[in-house]
C-alpha cells in the first residue's frame, strides 16, 4: 500500500473531504505546538496559537500552491501567529550576556550533562531554551531538531540565509553559556570536575 | 576555531534533539475539527442557476432570431389572422392594435419564467436534501 503524501491530503481536502485534513493534524501537531510553544513560552497559550494555526492553514488551503513543502509553509503561518500573539501581550525576552568558549568547556559540558535524569535534562533544556530569543529558540528547533536547510528556515522566518547562518551561531554559543550557569554548580556540587 | 565550532554544532545537535518534541493536549485534534466543521457547512459553493453553456446557448439562439426577424420578413405570421387587440376592440369598444412582436416576446418571456420556475425548484429541493 502506497503512503499518502501531504499533496495527496490536500488534494482530497479540496475536493470536499474534510476528514483527510485530520491526517495532516496529526502528523503535524507536535512539531506546530513545539514551535508555537518556544515561541509563546507556555503551554496553554501555545495551545491556542497551535490551534489558531492549523484553522488558518485549512481557510488559507486554496492560496496554497505547492512551490515549498507544506510543512514550511505550515512553520510560516505557526511561527507568525506566535508572534503576532506575543505582540499583543508585548513580553520582552532579555538576552544572555555571550564569552568565549573552548573545546575543554564544551567536553566538560558534555559530562555534566550526562549527569542528569533524562526527565530533568529535558525540562532543563526547555527552561534555558525559553531565555533565548524567540527567533533564536524557533531557528535552533527547526535547524537541529527537524533538520530543515538554511534557505527552508529563511523561508519560514523571512530573514536572509545569510542571517540565519550568524544567528544561528550565536544562538548556539548563548544557549551553551545559559546550561553551562545552570548544569555546571550541579555538576561541581555532585564531585564533578571542572 | 573550525574544531570547536563543530563540537558545538554537535553539543546543540544533541541538546534539541534530547529536548524532543512537547505533544499538545489529548483534545487537540477533536478541538480543530471541531472548529473546521462549522466552516465546511457554512461554505456554500456558488453554482449559477444558467449554466455558462446555458447562456451560450440561449443568447445565440436570441442574436439568430433577431438576425432573422431584423434581415428577413417572413411574409407571413406565426399568429396568422389571430389578432389579441380585436379581443378588446369587440369586448369594449376602443381601437387599439397590439403588435405581433410583442405577442411574440411575451409569450417568450412566459417561456423562461416557468422554466425558472422549474429550475428554482429543484435547486431548493436539492438544498433540502443536502
Amino acid at each position: 500500500m502506497t503512503q499518502n503524501t501531504d499533496q495527496d491530503y490536500i488534494e482530497q481536502i479540496r475536493a470536499g473531504n474534510v476528514n483527510a485534513y485530520a491526517m495532516l493534524v496529526t502528523k503535524y501537531k507536535a512539531m506546530t505546538f513545539t514551535l508555537a510553544f518556544r515561541v509563546v513560552g507556555n503551554k496553554e497559550d501555545a495551545e491556542e496559537v497551535a490551534q489558531d494555526t492549523f484553522v488558518k492553514a485549512y481557510k488559507a488551503l486554496d492560496s496554497f500552491k505547492g512551490t515549498s513543502k507544506f510543512s514550511t509553509w505550515l512553520y510560516r503561518i505557526v511561527y507568525n501567529t506566535s508572534l503576532d500573539y506575543i505582540k499583543k501581550n508585548k513580553r520582552v525576552v532579555l538576552s544572555e550576556h555571550i564569552d568565549e568558549i573552548n573545546e575543554s568547556d564544551i567536553g566538560t559540558m558534555q559530562d555534566a550533562m550526562s549527569y542528569l535524569e533524562a526527565k530533568e535534562k529535558k525540562q532543563m533544556i526547555e527552561n534555558a531554551l525559553l531565555k533565548l530569543p524567540e527567533e533564536e529558540r524557533v531557528l535552533l528547533t527547526l535547524f537541529y531538531f527537524e533538520e530543515l536547510s538554511l534557505k527552508e528556515i529563511s523561508e519560514i522566518v523571512k530573514i536572509s540565509y545569510d542571517n540565519v547562518k550568524i544567528k544561528l551561531h550565536r544562538s548556539r554559543k548563548k544557549l551553551y553559556h545559559i546550561l553551562k550557569n545552570v548544569v555546571e554548580p550541579i555538576y561541581l556540587n555532585h564531585g564533578g570536575r571542572k | 576555531m573550525e574544531e570547536e565550532n563543530k563540537q558545538l554544532d554537535q553539543f546543540t545537535k544533541e541538546i534539541i534533539q534530547e529536548a524532543g518534541l512537547t505533544n499538545p493536549s489529548v483534545d487537540f485534534l477533536a478541538n480543530v475539527m471541531a472548529e473546521i466543521a462549522p466552516e465546511k457547512a457554512s461554505e456554500k459553493v456558488y453554482k449559477p442557476l444558467i449554466s455558462k453553456v446555458g447562456w451560450m446557448l440561449i443568447s445565440s439562439l436570441l442574436l439568430v432570431f433577431s438576425f432573422v426577424l431584423t434581415r428577413f420578413s417572413l411574409g407571413f405570421s406565426i399568429l396568422g389572422d389571430w389578432d389579441l387587440s380585436s379581443l378588446f376592440v369587440k369586448k369594449y369598444d376602443i381601437t387599439f392594435s397590439i403588435p405581433d412582436t410583442y405577442v411574440y416576446c411575451s409569450v417568450f418571456l412566459l417561456i423562461f419564467v416557468i422554466i425558472q420556475i422549474k429550475m428554482i425548484g429543484k435547486q431548493f429541493d436539492k438544498s433540502l436534501r443536502e
